[in-house]
């Protein structure tokens, strides 16, 4: 999932600089962006809270996993601690461009989300922008529109990290 | 004689394992003989009286615009135990829990960046905890009796700007500075 291109583009450079230049058209209700932007909204809310969970696993430093412990001859048990530092490199590492964990896979998920969501403000910008009455129409929908529950995001579960 | 010193030491020897086995009841089934986890003496549980998931009021939350609540009840096998939960919104995301971790503890494990400043009359301290993304986080812990208020401020957004953990650390004292009144005077 995570794009191994090293350029940092984003994901939809291309289609947000056609979209900006009013060369991308979708009919949709006005009701129809804001509840798209709201729930962009719930999926990154989603997407922090699980790169919290993933930055805790690391900052949790005492796994219990053998990982301290040391023989009465003062040999290091190594594999608790490759085996603790295996768990934390899936949760997260130091290059999120090319690492498997966690956090770098919702940081790609991330950026996926802010540019589509970028993308649909743009091409209802497209629109209000150059017709007051839909623009008065949005702000009065903005402000009226029931905060519906989003697409639902089911719940995930915390993992017990330790002890 | 020297039998009187060898149950001496016997009783000793006894007495450490005890020492040992009860800093790790509050973690794993760790059964090693010489674990290097700090014997000063944690508390066995989070101080009473407040429980974050459900004692943060709701304005405070629509405030910060904060939703998505999940638990969070972590514990380390070196007997650090947090109960509380944690909120979001699109910008970042923030566990706010009751820990036995007493500023004194956090001092001694030399995490990045510490600053010790006093909130509401209580000692407090931010550090980084995460090395691995320094800049993306903050923690703050506030003294109560017993151990200590966390707020842990998760935000991927922030760059390696220089600065940027700072801002993550306002953002955590901004967090901190309006759940801090919500707590009983008893704490």
């Amino acid at each position: 999932m995570v794009d191994d291109n090293a350029s940092t583009a984003r994901p939809f450079a291309n289609l947000l600089s056609e979209a900006s230049s009013g060369n991308v058209k979708l009919t949709m209700d006005l009701d129809q962006f804001i509840y798209l932007d709201r729930d962009c909204d719930t999926f990154l809310t989603a997407i922090k809270q699980i790169q919290l969970l993933a930055q805790n696993a690391s900052r949790i430093d005492t796994w219990g996993l053998g990982e301290h412990t040391v023989s009465d001859s003062g040999k290091k048990l190594t594999s608790g601690s490759t085996l603790v530092n295996r768990f934390k490199a899936k949760s997260q590492g130091s290059n999120d461009k090319t690492d498997n964990s966690v956090y770098a896979i919702m940081e790609a998920h991330k950026q996926a989300v802010e540019d589509l969501q970028n993308l649909y403000r743009t091409i209802r910008k497209q629109i209000t922008d150059h017709d007051s009455e839909q623009a008065a129409k949005y702000a009065s929908l903005e402000k009226s529109l029931p905060k519906q529950s989003a697409v639902s995001v089911t719940p995930f579960t915390v993992l017990c990290y330790a002890g | 004689m020297s039998r009187k010193r060898m149950i001496g030491a016997g009783v000793l020897a006894v007495s450490g394992v005890l020492l040992v086995a009860g800093c790790n009841s509050g973690g794993g089934t760790s059964k090693s003989s010489a674990v290097a986890s700090p014997t000063s003496a944690m508390p066995a549980s989070v101080p009473a009286g407040y429980d974050p998931c459900t004692d943060v009021p709701q304005s405070v939350l629509d405030q910060l615009q904060l939703t998505m609540k999940i638990p969070q009840n972590n514990s380390a096998a070196d007997g650090t135990i947090w109960r509380g939960c944690a909120w979001g919104n699109p910008e970042y995301s923030v566990a706010i829990s009751i820990t036995n971790a007493t500023i004194k503890t956090v001092r001694a494990k030399n995490f990045l960046d510490p600053q010790e400043f006093t909130l509401n009359g209580r000692e407090a301290i931010s550090t980084i905890q995460d090395s691995v993304h320094p800049s993306a986080q903050c923690t703050i812990n506030v003294s109560v009796k017993g151990g200590s208020l966390e707020i842990f401020l998760s935000n991927s957004d922030a760059t390696d700007a220089a600065g940027s953990s700072d801002s993550n650390c306002v953002k955590a004292r901004e967090v901190t500075q309006k759940v801090l009144p919500t707590l009983p005077a008893t704490l």
